[in-house]
Order: C-alpha cells, then sequence, then structure tokens
C-alpha cells in the first residue's frame, strides 16, 4: 500500500465500506466484476497525478495497476509486508537516528512485460515526481525527504530531512512507486500526447491492466506475470453511472457493486433482496462542519460563537442526513478511534444558553431583530455549494434556528467552483464544509494550523502550532496522543468550526460478490487489502 | 445562386467569429477559475494555485490572451484542456459520433411527425387528429428529463432491464441501446414536425388549385402527392435546420443520465470544471456545424422552392 | 399562416333589394331589427374565433385549468399565511421533538413532508407564484422584444431585417445551455432575472414568426394604399399590422409559457435555476427524484402541476391557433 494510494483515497472518498458481505457462492477464479461509479472515469492514468485529474476513479483504478513498497493494514492501522502485493521483502531498517530508512526488494518482481523490477525504476520515480515543476499532488509529503539513492538495482535508501513520528515517516518513506524506466525514459513526464504510457499505461507493476479506457467505462484484465498473490477475478470493469441510475445497475445485474449512491436510496437498496448493503464508520470517513470566518469582527467574540453552535442540534443534523452519520465533536472522527478524543467541549443544543450567551455578549432582542451594540441588526449570510443536497438542508435549517434568536440570516447556495473561490479567498461569514478525515492526526494541519492551505477560518492558536510541530516528530505514541488531545481540546475551546457529524459509509454489492473483507479505510477498492480475494459466484 | 452563396457564407463566418468572441469573453468573466475543483484536495495551497494559473495563462490579461486563442483557434489548435491535458480536438472526435448517432437518430423519429401531420390534416376533426393532437400535447407537458427517469423505472421494475450506454454487441444489442434516449429526444421534434406540417397541409388543402385538381377529374392519389404534398412539405425543409442547436443540449441531458460516452456530457463538465480551451473548442465546432447545417437547408430550401429563388433576383 | 384583412366583411345575407326598372335604388333606412341583425352577421374576425373557440370543448377546459391554477397560486399563499398558519420554511417537529421529516400525508400534513421536515403542500403554493411567474414573464418580455424586433424587420425590410436576422441567428447559435449555466452562475439570478435570461432565447422564434407575417401583410393593398395617404409608419404598424400579427403572438405566447416553465425544471435538474431555498415546481421536482422510491408524494405534486399547467397552456395556445386560423 503505497502513501500515493493512501493519499488518492484519503482526498475524495465519499463513501467507503467495511464489513463483509455475505455472498452467496463458492470463491472461484475467473469472472468479472464490474463496479458502478458516480462521476467521470479518470481522464489520465498516470501513478503520480496533478491535482487537477486526481480523483477517486483515479484512485480506484491505480489501487489496480499499480504496487507499493509496503502493504497497509487497515485492521490494526499499520504498515506491514504481505508478500501477496509488496515490493519490499520486509519492513525497512531505520538508522540509529531515526532519518534514514533502507528498504530491499523482493526477488522476481517482474513489469507485466516482463523486465525486471529494480530500485532504477523507483529512482526514475523519484527524480520526477520530486521536481517542482510535475506537479506531482503528493509533492508536500515528498518534500520532507532529504535524499533518495539506490546503491545497487535491491536496495532503497531513504533519508528524511528531519526525524518524524514513526508512521508518518514511514508513510513518507515508501511513498514511491516505480515506473518502468525502459518505457518512459526519454518520454514526457506530463505530456499524454507525447507519451501514451500516461493515457493508459501498458507496462505496469500490479495485478491488472487497462486494457480499455473511455468515457463510458474502464476494462482492467489480469496481469500474467504478476509477481504477487494472482487475484482470483480475471478483470474488473468500471462502469459509468448517474445518480438515478447508479443502484438500478446492480439492480438489473449491469453491474455487480454500486460504489456510491445517493443516502436516498439507501433504503430501497437494504429492502432489494439481491443486493447486500454494508456500512460502518470509516477512519478516513468524511465529516461536516460550520465554519466561521474568523476574520469578520461580528465572530470575533467567542460568545457569539459559542451562542449560535448552542442554537444547532446535532441529532437533528443526523436526521437530515437520513440517519447515516453520527456525531462529531473535533477534526478527528468517531471512526479514528485511535486518535479521537471525545474529551472536549461539546456544546449541546440548548436555546436557552444561546440567547442568555448573545445578551452576555451585549446583543440586545429589538422585538424579533437582534441588535448589536451600537443598534444595528445583526446580519450572517451562510454559504455552500449547490451540488450538495445534504448541505443545502442544513443551510436552511441552520437558518430556522438563528432566525429564532433573532439573527438575520440569508443562505446562499452557489455553484461549486464559486464556493471555493469565495472560501479560499475568506469572503464568507459561514462556510458549511464538508472534509475528508485523516489518518494520522498530523495531516489534520491543513485546516488547524495557521498556515494550513485549507484554513478558511482562519484560525491561528500558537499552541496548536507548537503542537503540530511536536507531534510530527514525536516517536513515542503515547506523548503523541497526549499532544493530539490537547490539540483536539484546544481547537474545542477556541470553536473556529462547528463539528457537526462524521458520515457513514454504505456501498452496495449484488449478493454475488464475495470475499469482501471489513476495513475500516475508505475507498473498499484501495484500502481493503484483499482484492487479490474477492470474486463473483456463478 | 453564387452571390447568394457567398453572402451566406461572409455571414455565417461572421457569426462564427462574433459567437467564438463572445463565449472567449463570457469565459473569462466567470468567477471561479479551473483552479477551483483542484482544491477538493487538502494538500493545495495558494502556491499550488498561483502555479497552476500561471501554467493554464489565466494571468494574461483579457485581450491578449484573446488574440493568442483566436490565432491558434483559426488553424484548429484549441490548445490543451486543462484537465485531459490533451488537444480539446482529439478528445471531441472521441465522443462526437456516438452524439452524431444519437442526433440521426433522433432526427430519424422527428421525421416521424411528417406523416403524422399530413394524417392529422387529412382527418381534420376525427378521431386521428384528435388522438394525434392529445398526444402531441402530453408530450410538450413533460420535462424530458423526467420522462427518461420514469422510463428507466418503470423499464428496470417491468422487464428488468435499461439501456445504459452504448450497446456494444452486434447491430441488436446497438438498436436496444440507442432507441431510447434517442426517442425522448426525438419525440420532442416530431411534435414540432407534427404541428408544423399539419398547419401547412391544412393551408394547402385550402388552396383554389387543389380544388382546380380535384375538379378536373385528376385521381385521388395524383392529387394528393403532387399537389398537395409537395406544396405543403417544402416549408419543412426549413424546420429542419433549426434543430440543430436544440439537439445538442437536449443530448447533454440524456446522456448524462444515460450514461452516453458522447459530447453533450463533455459539455456540461467542461462547463461545471471550467475547462476553458475544450469549452470553447466545443462551442466552436458546434456552431460550426450549426451554421454549415443550417446553409444547407438554406440552399435545399433555395433549390426546391421557386419563389425564393426568383426573389434572389 | 397569412391573415388576409381585419376590416369587418359586408354583409352578404340580409335583405336585398332587388334592382328593377333599371332605375338604381335608393336604400332605404333600416328597421332596429335588420340593424341588429347587419351588425351580428357582419361580426368580424375575432368575434367568429371566439365563436369557434367557445365551442372547442378541449380549449375551455384548458382555459378553465388555467384559471384554477392561477387562482390557486395568487390565493393559496394567503390562505397558508392568514388561515393556516403554516409558512414554507418552516421546519416542523413530531411530538417526540424529532424533525418531521419524509411524513407521509396524512391528518397533520395534508401532501406530506419533505426531507427537511416543511410541509408540501405549503411549499407547492409558494412554488406556484414562482413558477408561473417564470412562465409569464418569460412569455411576456418574449412578446414585447420579439414583436418589436419582428415588425421592424417585417415592415422596413432592407438593412433592418438583415441587423434583426443577424441578430436572431447570432442568438439561435450561441449553445444556450452553457450560458444559461455561466449566467446562473455570475448573476445568481433571482426570479425575474432567470426570466430575463430565459426570455433572451425566447424571443427570437417570436420575432421570427410575427416577422413572417409582418412581411407577407406589408404589401397588401391596404397597407399600400395607407401608406400612399401618407400615414406615418408608427400608425400603420399599429393600426394595420399589428393586429394581424396579434394572432401569431397569441400563439407563441401560450408556448412560451410552457417551454419556460418546462426550461426552468431543467435547468434545477442540473443544479441551477431557481436558488434554494426558494422552492419552484421545477426545482421540487428536481429534488425529489432521488427520493421517489422512498417519498413518492413528494414527486407527484410538483410533477403533476407542471404537467398540468403546462398542458393547459399548450392546449389553449393550440386552440387559440385554430380558432384564430382564417382558413378554417
Amino acid at each position: 500500500m503505497t502513501i500515493g494510494a493512501t493519499i488518492l483515497a484519503a482526498c475524495n472518498t465519499p463513501s467507503q465500506s467495511q464489513s463483509g458481505s455475505q455472498a452467496s457462492g463458492e470463491p472461484r477464479k475467473g469472472g468479472i466484476l464490474r463496479v458502478a461509479w458516480l462521476g467521470n472515469p479518470p481522464k489520465v492514468m498516470h501513478p503520480y497525478p496533478e491535482p487537477q485529474y486526481n480523483g477517486e476513479s483515479l484512485g480506484d483504478v491505480a489501487a489496480l495497476f499499480t504496487a507499493g513498497l509496503l502493504s497497509f493494514d487497515w485492521e490494526k492501522l499499520d504498515y506491514w509486508v504481505d508478500p501477496g502485493d509488496a515490493m519490499a521483502a520486509a519492513l525497512p531498517t531505520v538508522s540509529p537516528d531515526g532519518k534514514t530508512f533502507t528498504f530491499t526488494l523482493r526477488d522476481n518482481l517482474k513489469w507485466s512485460d516482463g523486465q525486471p523490477i529494480t530500485s532504477a525504476d523507483f529512482q526514475f520515480a523519484w527524480d520526477n515526481a520530486s521536481k517542482e515543476e510535475n506537479n506531482y499532488v503528493g509533492l508536500d509529503d515528498l518534500e520532507r525527504i532529504e535524499s533518495y539513492r539506490t546503491p545497487d538495482p535491491k536496495t532503497i535508501v531513504v533519508t528524511l530531512k528531519e526525524p518524524l513520528a514513526r508512521f508518518i515517516a514511514i508513510a513518507t518513506a515508501s511513498a514511491i512507486g516505480p515506473i518502468p524506466k525502459h518505457v518512459w525514459q526519454g518520454k514526457s513526464w506530463l505530456d499524454p500526447v507525447a507519451n501514451s504510457e500516461i493515457l493508459k499505461p501498458t507496462v505496469v507493476a500490479g495485478p491488472y491492466i487497462p486494457k480499455e479506457a473511455s468515457a463510458e467505462r474502464v476494462t482492467m484484465v489480469r496481469n500474467p506475470t504478476f509477481w504477487g498473490k494472482q487475484p482470483l477475478l480475471d478483470e474488473v470493469h468500471f462502469i459509468t453511472a448517474s445518480p438515478q441510475t447508479v443502484l438500478n445497475l446492480v439492480k438489473t445485474n449491469a453491474a455487480d457493486w454500486a460504489k456510491n449512491f445517493p443516502p436516498a436510496q439507501y433504503s430501497d437498496a437494504k429492502r432489494t433482496s439481491s443486493i447486500n448493503v454494508v456500512e460502518w464508520q470509516a477512519v478516513t470517513g468524511q465529516y461536516r462542519n460550520v465554519e466561521f470566518n474568523m476574520r469578520r469582527p461580528l465572530f470575533a467574540d467567542k460568545k457569539m460563537r459559542e451562542a449560535l453552535t448552542h442554537a444547532l442540534n446535532r441529532k437533528d443534523f443526523i436526521q437530515f442526513e437520513d440517519d447515516l452519520a453520527a456525531e462529531q465533536f473535533s477534526v478527528i472522527t468517531q471512526g479514528n478511534t485511535k486518535w479521537v478524543n471525545n474529551n472536549v467541549e461539546k456544546y449541546p443544543y440548548d436555546l436557552d444558553k444561546a440567547k442568555q450567551l448573545l445578551r452576555e455578549a451585549g446583543f440586545t432582542l429589538d422585538g424579533a431583530v437582534l441588535k448589536d451594540r451600537s443598534g444595528q441588526p445583526v446580519h450572517i449570510e451562510i454559504i455552500f455549494p449547490t451540488t450538495s443536497q445534504p448541505r443545502t438542508k442544513m443551510a436552511a435549517y441552520i437558518q430556522q434556528q438563528w432566525k429564532s434568536l433573532g439573527i438575520d440570516t440569508a443562505v446562499n447556495g452557489l455553484e461549486f467552483n464559486t464556493f471555493v473561490e469565495r472560501t479560499q479567498n475568506r469572503q464568507f461569514d459561514v462556510s458549511m464544509g464538508t472534509w475528508s478525515a485523516v489518518l494520522d492526526p498530523d495531516d489534520a494541519k491543513t485546516w488547524i494550523h495557521s498556515t494550513g492551505p485549507q484554513n478558511n477560518t482562519g484560525y491561528a492558536n500558537p499552541r496548536v502550532d507548537e503542537l503540530f510541530q511536536q507531534g510530527m516528530v514525536e516517536q513515542d505514541d503515547t506523548k503523541r496522543k497526549q499532544m493530539y488531545d490537547e490539540i483536539q481540546r484546544l481547537l474545542a475551546d477556541d470553536l473556529p468550526a462547528f463539528y457537526t457529524v462524521t458520515l457513514k459509509q454504505f456501498t452496495a454489492f449484488d449478493k454475488k460478490v464475495g470475499g469482501v473483507k471489513p476495513s475500516k479505510g475508505g475507498n473498499l477498492m484501495t484500502t481493503n487489502n484483499n482484492i487479490a480475494s474477492w470474486y463473483v459466484a456463478q | 445562386m453564387h452571390q447568394f452563396l457567398i453572402r451566406r457564407l461572409i455571414q455565417s463566418a461572421l457569426l462564427l467569429w462574433l459567437l467564438m468572441t463572445f463565449t472567449f469573453f463570457l469565459t473569462r468573466a466567470t468567477p471561479g477559475g479551473p483552479e477551483a475543483a483542484f482544491l477538493e484536495n487538502p494538500k493545495i495551497g495558494p502556491e499550488e494555485i498561483a502555479r497552476i494559473r500561471e501554467r493554464f495563462g489565466l494571468n494574461d490579461p483579457a485581450p491578449v490572451a484573446y488574440m493568442k486563442w483566436l490565432g491558434s483557434a483559426i488553424t484548429l489548435d484549441f490548445g490543451r484542456s486543462y484537465y485531459y491535458l490533451r488537444p480539446p480536438l482529439d478528445i471531441i472526435q472521441e465522443r462526437i459520433w456516438p452524439t452524431v448517432q444519437l442526433g440521426l437518430t433522433a432526427y430519424v423519429f422527428a421525421f416521424l411527425g411528417i406523416p403524422l401531420g399530413v394524417i392529422a390534416a387529412f382527418h381534420r376533426g376525427k378521431l386521428p387528429d384528435v388522438i394525434i393532437r392529445v398526444f402531441t400535447v402530453l408530450w410538450d407537458s413533460m420535462p424530458s428529463w423526467w420522462t427518461a427517469l420514469v422510463l428507466i423505472v418503470i423499464l428496470s421494475t417491468t422487464i428488468h432491464w435499461f439501456p445504459q450506454g452504448q450497446g456494444r454487441d452486434g447491430p441488436i444489442s446497438w438498436f436496444t441501446h440507442i432507441i431510447i434516449p434517442a426517442m425522448i429526444l426525438g419525440l420532442g421534434g416530431t411534435v414540432a414536425f407534427t404541428r408544423y406540417v399539419r398547419s401547412q397541409v391544412l393551408e394547402v388543402l385550402g388552396q383554389d388549385y387543389v380544388r382546380v385538381a380535384r375538379a378536373k377529374g385528376l385521381p385521388e392519389r395524383i392529387v394528393t402527392t403532387r399537389h398537395i404534398l409537395r406544396n405543403s412539405l417544402l416549408p419543412v425543409v426549413t424546420l429542419m435546420g433549426g434543430f440543430l442547436p436544440g439537439l445538442i443540449s437536449g443530448a447533454a441531458l440524456m446522456e448524462g443520465i444515460f450514461n452516453w460516452p458522447g459530447m453533450g456530457r463533455l459539455y456540461l463538465e467542461a462547463a461545471a470544471t471550467r475547462d476553458f480551451p475544450l469549452l470553447l473548442a466545443i462551442i466552436t465546432m458546434l456552431t460550426l456545424a450549426t451554421l454549415v447545417g443550417m446553409l444547407i437547408a438554406d440552399i435545399a430550401y433555395g433549390v426546391v422552392d421557386p419563389r425564393i429563388r426568383l426573389a434572389q433576383r | 399562416m397569412t391573415q388576409v384583412t381585419g376590416e369587418p366583411t359586408p354583409s352578404r345575407n340580409g335583405t336585398s333589394t332587388p334592382v328593377s326598372d333599371g332605375e338604381p335604388r335608393r336604400p332605404r333606412p333600416l328597421t332596429p331589427e335588420e340593424e341588429a341583425q347587419q351588425f351580428r352577421v357582419s361580426q368580424g374576425f375575432y368575434a367568429r374565433a371566439w365563436g369557434k373557440f367557445r365551442h372547442d370543448r378541449l380549449s375551455m377546459i384548458a382555459a378553465a385549468g388555467i384559471g384554477i391554477v392561477v387562482l390557486i397560486t395568487l390565493l393559496g399563499p394567503i390562505v397558508c399565511e392568514f388561515v393556516l398558519r403554516t409558512a414554507p420554511d418552516t421546519i416542523m417537529r413530531m411530538p417526540d421533538g424529532r424533525v418531521a421529516v419524509l411524513q407521509p400525508p396524512g391528518e397533520r400534513f395534508l401532501l406530506g413532508t419533505d426531507d427537511l421536515g416543511r410541509d408540501v403542500l405549503t411549499r407547492l403554493l409558494y412554488a406556484g407564484r414562482i413558477s408561473l411567474s417564470i412562465g409569464f414573464l418569460v412569455a411576456f418580455i418574449s412578446i414585447v422584444v420579439g414583436t418589436a424586433a419582428g415588425l421592424a424587420a417585417g415592415y422596413f425590410g432592407g438593412w433592418v431585417d438583415d441587423l434583426v436576422n443577424a441578430v436572431i441567428q447570432f442568438v439561435f447559435n450561441i449553445p444556450g445551455l452553457f450560458v444559461l449555466i455561466i449566467l446562473s452562475v455570475v448573476f445568481q439570478p433571482d426570479v425575474p432575472l432567470l426570466a430575463l435570461i430565459f426570455a433572451f432565447f425566447f424571443w427570437p422564434g417570436t420575432a421570427r414568426q410575427v416577422r413572417g407575417v409582418a412581411q407577407s401583410v406589408r404589401n397588401l393593398d391596404y397597407v399600400v394604399a395607407a401608406q400612399s395617404l401618407g400615414a406615418s409608419n408608427f400608425r400603420i404598424i399599429t393600426r394595420h399590422i399589428l393586429p394581424n400579427v396579434s394572432n401569431i403572438i397569441m400563439v407563441v405566447a401560450g408556448f412560451d409559457v410552457g417551454g419556460a416553465i418546462l426550461g426552468e425544471s431543467a435547468l434545477s435538474y442540473l443544479g441551477f435555476g431557481v436558488r434554494v431555498p426558494l422552492s419552484s415546481w421545477g426545482n421540487m421536482l428536481s429534488g425529489s427524484i432521488d427520493l421517489f422510491e422512498k417519498a413518492p408524494w413528494l414527486v407527484y405534486p410538483p410533477g403533476a402541476m407542471i404537467f398540468v399547467t403546462v398542458l393547459c397552456v399548450v392546449l389553449l395556445a393550440d386552440g387559440l391557433r385554430d380558432a384564430l386560423d382564417p382558413r378554417v
């Protein structure tokens, strides 16, 4: 499991599931798994994608044709080596200073064209992916690496700039997967016209080879020279579908797996006898929050933010998610049981307390209109993307609740790109956010570190920044846990955003599909490390 | 005739240029550039955005970017799509054939309106006319996307199958997959044709020369074909060109619902993701196709209707 | 379709005095009954059309349908606000405190509640105002602009005609869907602005039709006569040409209303159009398709309203077209 695939999985995963499916039928070799996707197929199949075409569909496909140095156990949430899919012979040896990791490649590693996979292929990949102009989406992580050397065909030596916490260190060090140097040498790294391998790779290291890629489907066939465990399934097909038809495809046996489908159809899926619906809380699921723009003077006083928060009932939010959600209190979700801290200020629903806090903050209720100290009525604008039905609903709900406090609340549904632009430019009062949860809490820097690239709220707490810095390099996991616990506590106390719910993952399989093991991870395609044992019964 | 042709060609070229310019500046005016879509990725921050904007030339002032784009567009070089990284024409080429198939089949459906209109006119006020009128009115009153979705639900619950994507296993499969989207797309045209033909035939039926022909004792068959039909169907040619723009946008909806790998979906996708090079290329090519289609229709009408031809002089 | 004349046709029936003795007879004064009969018979075009229309059962039903729909949408919200005391945005709750999400139609909620616990019936009535306003506004703007352009092009001909034709062609060729989407994004339109944007794409159709009629009327004798008498262009257009064109305008208006309502629903399906939390029938319908199996009461009411309204409007337009057709 490479960090690349993990990143891809963590980025864009609306629905990931964990739980076995009770298949009817025996495991057998052969067969085709037809996966119904929502959204568009990958536009290019580059193992080191640029941000604009990175996405869930690319992650799914890449999981099938790439392979990584190490495996990831989604049960224990840690790295290990599974000879069935890992290219390293064992976990890396670590230098005493904790900065240098040495990997030894297994014997008999082969590309799908028969050529051996050597460390030169890894070196080639690193040399290109680490270049800034190549715009690799995971460049940030690679920048932690000081040097990447391959002294002999079976050895890779990665040196980090500083000794990081063990989990982060191994993830970073094993992030690079190989690119067939003998095929890519001399060809363009970015241009799919000049290098057709980018459009559709013909020489791969993983268990499946892409055969066909069009606007409506992607087909992958078995790689006969795969060095790891040969999977049971002969082929995997991906079909695109619209939200209204994706479940119907499985119902009419035109597909075997509806990977994502609208929550509104959940009960219908459960009622269908030929379908297995699986759902659970994933570690890297999605969560929602209500973000306050801390730069607005209205939100400078915590009492105001607290009052607004007390006027919202998480239980109502869960209802609006068709009960497929759980309460969430901070940036780490319930699914991430290792790192979550539930001993934080939760701000339960209390309308009276909200009103009292407003009075304390100097706001007065004039009839039905809340006015500030200077007599101006309070006005708040909530923005959300219209592409999200749940957020549309929740904005309307929040509007109602805040209106009962006397606040003139306007909801403004924006088209997605416009929404993102306004949040990025910090031109909003309140924004409805939906984010993907993190595997390692260090990744939460994105939103709550003062320099985080997606820190829309403008939250800046020097102590939090300091704790992040410490946590990044702390080797002792118990101490790490304390640091991140404190971060969560501070975050809840400071309330730059109100965390509402974590979304449960759910997906629908045809009962013919078997061998799917539970996975706390997201995306079953990329985090269920036993695709090799999946089968489609007769 | 030549004068007419040259005039029309110049007009069309002018129109094309105007439209290309209009859409170019419209794309520039929209908020939320392509970089917004990248922000789904938590690792992307302001510097990456700045890099991306630089790479896509979004920092050039509008007039400069316009001249650059127009210059290469004339040679059919539309740059590279932001998301596909390939020349837009390549991508369009891959997707255009399915849309053309869908469009042509829908067009064929539309032509069904001609016999229907004739029947309705000949039996005015009687049962066939009423049935046809009711049908046209019913169809016109339902949103097409709604009809498509309802049809899918009905099909999946009754025959446990619905068309999805193109049929690839031979001609029968191709037919079963295309018939329903094409039908939904085309029936709007059928309705329009039916109405138009009906009113044209009714007008002709009331004309003197039809009465004269009958009075002369000509067999009804000759009266029908040579006098009634020929005169009433000519104007239908004018209607043919007008369908093209509507067909493309209608196809966009159908393609999304039926997972048809066509250009309509590409169009919507490009608009949503602000893939400007692709978007501008699609619009330019579409406009070109529409203009060519209308030109052909106008020429055909001019050839076929002597009144027009004479009026040109 | 050409309209021949707007002048009353001289009566052919009624009393005809036989000519005898070779002398021309001076017409004697008419008795009151004869006078009344003469005026009744020389009814003119519109009276005859109304007669035809009145007897076309389908059209009358359609007219009644539209009337009912308009009445409901005008009065409904008032009833909701003052009598039933419900509002379209209020999130209703069950006795146990939970939000009344997706309640089926019953005693408390006549048409059930939606996925936010709001009363469907109330929303439907308020949404009707939005949808009908869009429909009628679009038709109105399209008529005004289209008629002006069509009249100018058809009457003046020459370069005016060329210009108007060029503009019509231009708008026809604009990739409508894309521009609609982009304009929706840039302007975040409220209902009037949305109607304006829609009308932008509808008016060329009107203009084309009007132009055709204006052109054929322009060459008729009485128009030429008026011109040679020195009547101003304005007078000729308004007194002679406009009445002839008014028939086609009414028919086009009918189809425009229907087209606008359907178009708005398609736009909502794509995610644009009337912006939430404002509800229109179009976005109520498109927002509920995912819930079709779970909550069909969300789908049928707006769908039925759209269907009935558009159906009646289209039937009305069809009926008008037939009634106003002089050949029939």
